[in-house]
């Protein structure tokens, strides 16, 4: 049996974090029920393969099969011809499987986990499970280090189609979720995660609410702009900014605002 | 002449004389989609947004129609006939609240006995009733539209939202 686990969108990074610090392994049982609740439908999501260097070799039949639109789907869970993202502890591993599968559209250092490979869900193979809000921020959100819960519901949103709220309403346009990632990377070490409304317009809006009279509002605009709305309970900021000038503008407050949350 | 007399008695199916008064104290709903329901039941500011191209914001008058006759409406045009839908019951009072903050100058005209707001040709109606076939109830916010600037939009949303005062079927 290859030292092989197959692994689902964001849970990645944190894997490999876990692993590093010694807390999980590649064969462990937790992922046979995230196999499990897969089935479910919600979780058709392009696959991300995590593999260790030393099981490339013995693993590739698997992972052929799983990424490539061949007969031998090895493992059950994959989908034929489904996108594939594979993530490997080095370059030289992955190479070989890379080049079979698509090329690799990016590789990114990440000195707490050494080489990572990220391949972008590829584009000539869409499938329906896909959003293009999703596929076009892949490697953002592999980055974002947003929690599963999150993930999954901004994929939610993302799978929302024209006219979800009636005739004339706009899925998630992908500038938009670009927009809130590259926010959410300037301040994520300061937040707490946000709760997430797609607009009519097909913006996406982060909002942190404590209570009625504490609040923030961001809907992130496709052209790096954001409407913003700040309730402190004793006063009131409405406008628009550009990202920076907002981030800023948070930093001077120490990012409180990013802190609430309901219940806290 | 036979579909003449079909039509007729269709018609008077309908409630008669049951028109929206719009009084400040009467509820407009607001269908709210499951993802706009926050933690604690609140209803984010995204429910009151008009659609790209609307000319008013949808809502529906529960003077004129119980809300379980709305949310059946709202279950069979937007939740394919299946599952629980929320409405949102707000006040015409905190839709014109909404509207002065934003700075639309809403006011109660005794003359035509009607709210109606400022624009550039003068004063038109705030709240108009435009029932449907198969919507008696179907109103529209008129001022509340794709044309106002996003700012205005966002800030009569904000304070539509947020309050618990969902009610869910």
């Amino acid at each position: 049996m290859p030292e092989l686990r197959t692994e689902i969108g964001m849970l990645a990074e944190r894997y490999l974090q876990a692993m590093n610090e010694g807390q999980a392994s590649f064969g462990e049982t937790a992922t046979d029920q995230q196999r499990t609740t897969r089935t479910e439908g919600e979780y058709r999501l392009p696959g991300l393969c995590m593999v260790s260097s030393s099981a490339v070799e013995a693993a590739t039949d698997v992972i052929f099969g799983a990424s490539l639109e061949t007969n031998a789907l090895h493992d059950p869970f994959w989908s034929e011809g489904q996108n594939i993202q594979i993530i490997a502890t080095d370059r030289t591993s992955i190479d070989p499987i890379a080049t079979q599968i698509d090329k690799v559209l990016a590789y990114q250092d990440l000195p707490e986990f050494g080489n990572i490979i990220f391949l972008k869900p590829a584009a000539s193979k869409p499938t329906e499970a896909v959003p293009e809000a999703i596929v076009q921020n892949w490697q953002f959100l592999a980055n974002a280090g947003l929690s599963e819960k999150v993930y999954l519901f901004l994929l939610r949103l993302a799978k929302k189609e024209p006219g979800w709220r009636g005739e004339g309403s706009q899925p998630l346009d992908y500038r938009s979720l670009a927009n809130f990632l590259r926010f959410w990377r300037s301040v994520r070490e300061h937040a707490v995660e946000p709760e997430f409304v797609l607009v009519p317009s097909g913006n996406l809006q982060a909002e942190w609410y404590k209570d009625d009279d504490q609040f923030v509002e961001l809907e992130f605009q496709q052209d790096n702009r954001c409407l913003f709305g700040l309730f402190d309970g004793e006063s009131v900021l409405e406008g628009a900014a550009d990202v920076q000038e907002l981030l800023a503008f948070l930093s001077a407050r120490n990012f409180e605002p990013l802190k609430w949350s309901y219940g806290e | 002449m036979a579909s003449k007399k079909k039509r007729t008695k269709k018609q008077s199916s309908i409630p008669a004389g049951l028109l929206p008064s719009f009084k400040a104290n009467n509820e407009l709903a607001r269908y709210v989609d499951p993802d706009e329901l926050k933690n604690g039941g609140r209803v984010s500011s995204g429910a009151f947004l008009p659609n790209p191209g609307d000319t008013y914001l949808s809502v529906n008058s529960t003077e004129v129609e119980s809300l379980h006759d709305i949310q059946a409406y709202y279950r069979t045009t937007l939740h394919k006939g299946v599952g629980p839908v929320i409405a949102a019951c707000r006040k015409i009072s905190d839709y014109n609240n909404a509207g002065n903050f934003a700075g639309i100058s809403i006011t109660f005209s005794n003359s035509n006995n009607a709210w109606e707001y400022g624009t550039s040709q003068g004063p038109k109606p705030a709240y108009k009733h435009r029932r449907t076939p198969i919507s008696y109830s179907h109103c529209g916010v008129e001022y509340i539209n794709d044309n106002l600037n996003q700012l205005a939009l966002k800030k009569i949303s904000r304070r539509l939202a947020g309050k618990i005062l969902k009610r869910r079927a």
